[in-house]
């Protein structure tokens, strides 16, 4: 792991700064080993002052929730373990800086730690012990720092609330509850149907908890607002950074055959149309999740509900005026192919390559992209011999996947191995 | 990248998937059976599950089924309530399924499982263009009963029995009442063709006991169809129920029911005979497989084995064009077998599957073995020519296994998966994997070191690979899986890894 993370960051730093045409620089992660040390030390402290705070009225109480805690610390181990928080300094003070301008306008005293995570999707998490997430994908939605500021607000509000803390201390009041110990019994009890009564209330139990949960969302937003009123920065970002997360689910472009004879058509490879052709599925129709009740089990509330709360909060007067900082900028103009490079280090090749071939289809010629597309390859062609594959590039899903994703997929798997060292041959600098 | 969540309070999943524990194990079933979903080709088409979830009432089961597709895609399930037989004396361990694919519709076979005995048939067609299940049906004092009540008294057994049912490939529903009662006037043998709002389009009735002077009675075994017509095997036996060495294929008219022709197989004086493949073209009917010197229940003698056949008929009068044999003898100059079918230091050859290519070439998939005590080797691939002679023969070394203090017939063996020869997909016309496991020889710790052989044959070339699943940090299984690819389920030692279910393209 240490090998493969040092390997690529010569790799790309050498690419990158000997290219002249190109201005990106990617996140120098020289230190990450470094990082991760720190980082597992800073956090076994922390968990352990958790730990040993925690008080519950009973021992069966204290031990569910010593067991969650538990579960969600030896977690976050795994991410500092598999690299998934990037460590440089810039960004940090950066993101750091935007937090505490939340706080110190708010004159929030506790002790607060923000993170940058590698992951590639439009995302933010709180982790209950004051630690605000934030996933490198959401640079790609994000406009400005307003908005960036509106989600950390969001977050902050979460812990501010104490919403972990909560919902962990009544699950275990929950779990031994005299409702739920009688309950369990009665159901015991019976001769017949037991698993369907059991499902039946733990169904219950977890319409309760999630409606609970959405609640939160909306008080998270309410908070987030007033916290965020005192930055004095543009009002409209909570609601435009909402607008932008409830259409992001849709892939904004595409790739077809076309694409893919223009883009790899060169020297002694040539695409064929066999490569591309799925056999017709038996299944056309895919049921949802009948389990869940959709209203019911939400855990966030639609964004439309939230855009709404936000408006009658923050009230009308928007102005246009956004802020965007040389600091934001920089970040936002690296962010596509640092993205790249992001699932790249999480070994997300397939859709490292994948986006990478979406952006170069425009820019044949862009080098980083080139170099991104040949070290990816590489690695396809790795797992594709060792029978690995699909540890890295994801399965033809007829339900979620869109259809260009499924012929990329399909593409890649009827490759040859010959076939996939030629179209590398050809992306080798 | 799809984007999947909103901004992420991520904790509380974690809290969401905490069950309480002992609810949680009150309310989790248990698996039944995972079968494939094949197409006529042997291709996986998707998976069929079956949990129980609950026990309702007196032998009465809530379960769960679940449809996977072909990508391991989670289509649809549904629940149903089902009946499995529970006395003093024996419990059905579980229901069982079988299932065949007409276009759209998956007709389900549930059949409570004994172990060794099957009992209380019933089905149900899923409509896969609408995702929705049938009610149960049986076929039944002679006619098709929806929504039958079970009452699974042993007195009431023949109420609650079915016959068998199935789907003919580009036929339809067909049931096959395969068994005479005299004592309930069940007298007729038959085949019955019914469309889907269950209206019988056609009865062909291949014996009457009452009316039938032979001393021979017919046994049938489906081999094929398509919408023209419906191919039949049948091993001949007597009226206390032991089969003799005689044997016919009866040429159906899938249209009307109507006997096209029934052909009876020659020689039968002096051989034994197993149609291994049958294949239907545009204008030509192929039975291909294997003969032996005759026995007395006409089983192929494993031990003197003598070689392959090929019979072809003409489709539209089932007239009979081509007979050919091709003795082990003959393809001795390529193979150092004996005239019995005995490779040296391995065993006879049993044959698993001739298939027929679009130029006539036919390739057969061979393993040796041996009866007793009960071991499997080596494998053997065979090209021949449209003129049905020897053209290459492949061979494919692999661990000897052995089962000791063991005897069965090949036919047994094969019943009770002892081969190491798997399965077969067909890729296109001209191009098959083939499938195999194999233990690595020497290896101490077979469980950590299983391999998994490959053969392709593509181009006219067959060639080998053999994965190694062996790996020092987790157990590797395979699973069959659409065309072109292998499901790989691996277990990883590490506490809390999950398992990896990967459908990996197979390199060729």
């Amino acid at each position: 792991m240490k090998n493969r993370f040092l390997f690529t960051v010569i790799f790309f730093v050498s690419v990158f700064f000997a290219n002249a045409q190109s201005e990106f620089k990617p996140i120098d992660t020289s230190s990450s080993a470094l990082c991760r040390v720190n980082l597992a030390e800073e956090y076994k402290g922390k968990f352990t002052l958790i730990n040993k705070n925690i008080v519950s009225s009973t021992s069966a109480q204290k031990s569910i929730i010593k067991g969650i805690y538990n579960e969600i610390q030896e977690s976050f181990f795994d991410k500092i373990n598999q690299n998934n928080f990037i460590c440089e300094d810039n960004l940090y003070t950066y993101l750091n800086g935007l937090l505490q301008e939340v706080l110190v306008k708010n004159s929030i005293k506790e002790n607060y730690r923000i993170l940058l995570s590698k992951d590639g999707d439009a995302n933010a998490y709180n982790t209950g012990d004051g630690t605000v997430v934030i996933h490198y994908g959401l640079f790609l939605t994000l406009e400005n720092e307003d908005e960036l500021v509106f989600v950390i607000a969001h977050e902050i509000g979460h812990q501010f609330l104490n919403h972990v803390k909560s919902e962990i201390e009544s699950f275990a009041k929950l779990s031994t509850s005299e409702q739920v110990i009688n309950k369990t019994k009665e159901i015991r009890s019976k001769k017949y149907g037991k698993a369907t009564m059991a499902g039946d209330f733990l169904k219950n139990i977890q319409y309760q908890n999630y409606a609970k949960r959405r609640k939160k969302e909306f008080a998270a937003d309410s908070i987030a607002v007033a916290f965020y009123r005192k930055t004095l920065r543009n009002p409209k970002a909570g609601v435009t950074i909402l607008e932008k997360l409830d259409s992001s689910d849709s892939e904004k472009d595409s790739l077809t055959f076309d694409d893919y004879k223009l883009i790899l058509n060169k020297n002694d490879f040539k695409v064929r149309k066999s490569w591309f052709e799925v056999e017709e599925s038996l299944f056309k129709k895919y049921d949802n999740e009948k389990r869940i009740i959709v209203d019911s089990l939400k855990t966030h509330p639609d964004c439309i509900s939230r855009i709404n709360m936000i408006r009658k909060y923050a009230g009308s007067n928007f102005t246009e005026k956004t802020t965007i900082s040389k600091d934001f900028l920089s970040i936002k103009q690296a962010s596509t192919y640092q993205n790249l490079i992001n699932l790249y280090d999480q070994e997300f090749y397939g859709i490292s390559f994948y986006e990478a071939l979406k952006l170069y289809k425009k820019d044949a010629e862009n080098v980083v992209l080139k170099n991104i597309i040949y070290v990816n390859l590489s690695k396809i062609l790795e797992a594709k011999t060792a029978y690995i594959i699909n540890r890295y590039v994801p399965k033809v899903d007829n339900k979620k996947n869109s259809e260009s994703l499924n012929r990329f997929i399909t593409f890649i798997n009827n490759l040859k191995t010959s076939d996939l060292q030629l179209i590398i041959n050809n992306f080798k600098s | 990248m799809k984007i999947k969540f909103l901004i992420l309070f991520c904790v509380f999943c974690f809290v969401g998937n905490a069950q309480i524990t002992n609810l949680n194990k009150l309310s989790s079933g248990r698996l039944y059976a995972s079968e494939d979903i094949k197409d006529a080709d042997n291709n996986i088409k998707g998976y069929f599950l079956l949990f129980e979830n609950d026990k309702v009432a007196k032998e009465t089961y809530q379960l769960e089924y679940v449809i996977l597709d072909e990508n391991l895609t989670k289509v649809t399930s549904g629940i149903l309530t089902e009946m499995k037989f529970e006395s003093f004396l024996v419990d059905a361990k579980k229901i069982d399924v079988a299932l065949w694919l007409d276009k759209t519709k998956l007709l389900i076979e549930f059949v409570d499982d004994f172990g060794e005995v099957k009992a209380y048939r019933r089905y149900r067609i899923l409509d896969v263009a609408t995702n929705k299940l049938s009610e149960p049906f049986i076929f039944n004092k002679n006619a098709i009963q929806k929504n039958p009540a079970f009452d699974r008294k042993m007195s009431n057994y023949k109420e609650n029995e079915s016959d068998f049912m199935s789907f003919y490939e580009g036929v339809g529903l067909i049931v096959h009442s395969k068994f005479t009662d005299k004592k309930e006037k069940v007298t007729e043998k038959f085949l019955a063709h019914y469309d889907s709002d269950f209206k019988q389009v056609w009865k062909f009735i291949y014996e009457d006991i009452e009316n039938t002077e032979s001393k021979r009675f017919k046994n049938l075994e489906y081999l094929k169809s398509d919408k023209d017509v419906i191919v039949m095997f049948n091993h001949c036996g007597k009226k206390n129920g032991t089969y003799v060495n005689d044997f016919t294929s009866l040429f159906i008219d899938a249209q009307t029911g109507k006997l096209i022709k029934e052909f009876n197989f020659p020689l039968t004086d002096k051989y034994a005979y197993k149609v291994v493949d049958c294949k239907i073209t545009e204008d030509k009917i192929y039975l291909l497989g294997n003969y032996s010197a005759k026995s007395e229940y006409g089983n192929t003698n494993d031990t003197n084995n003598l070689g392959l056949f090929k019979f072809v008929f003409d489709k539209k009068t089932a007239k009979q064009d081509v007979n050919k044999y091709l003795s082990w003898k003959e393809i001795s100059a390529k193979l150092d077998v004996n005239e019995k079918g005995y490779i040296k230091k391995e065993g006879y050859l049993f044959i698993h599957n001739m298939l027929l290519l679009e130029d006539d070439k036919i390739v057969v998939v061979a393993e040796t073995f041996i009866q007793s005590p009960i071991t499997t080797n080596n494998m053997y691939f065979f090209e021949l020519t449209p003129k049905f002679t020897i053209n290459q023969v492949f061979e494919v070394t692999k661990f000897r296994n052995k089962f000791p203090n063991s005897l069965a017939h090949s036919n047994d063996i094969k019943k009770y998966g002892l081969f190491d020869f798997k399965n077969y997909q067909k890729l296109s016309d001209d191009e098959y994997l083939f499938y195999l496991s194999d233990n690595e020889k020497k290896s101490k710790n077979r469980k950590k070191s299983l391999l998994y052989g490959i053969v392709s044959y593509s181009d006219g070339q067959f060639k080998r690979q053999t994965l190694d699943l062996k790996t020092e940090t987790s157990s590797i299984y395979t699973m069959n899986a659409k065309k072109g690819y292998l499901v790989l389920i691996e277990d990883f030692d590490e506490k809390n890894k999950p398992t990896e279910i990967r459908l990996e393209k197979i390199n060729y």
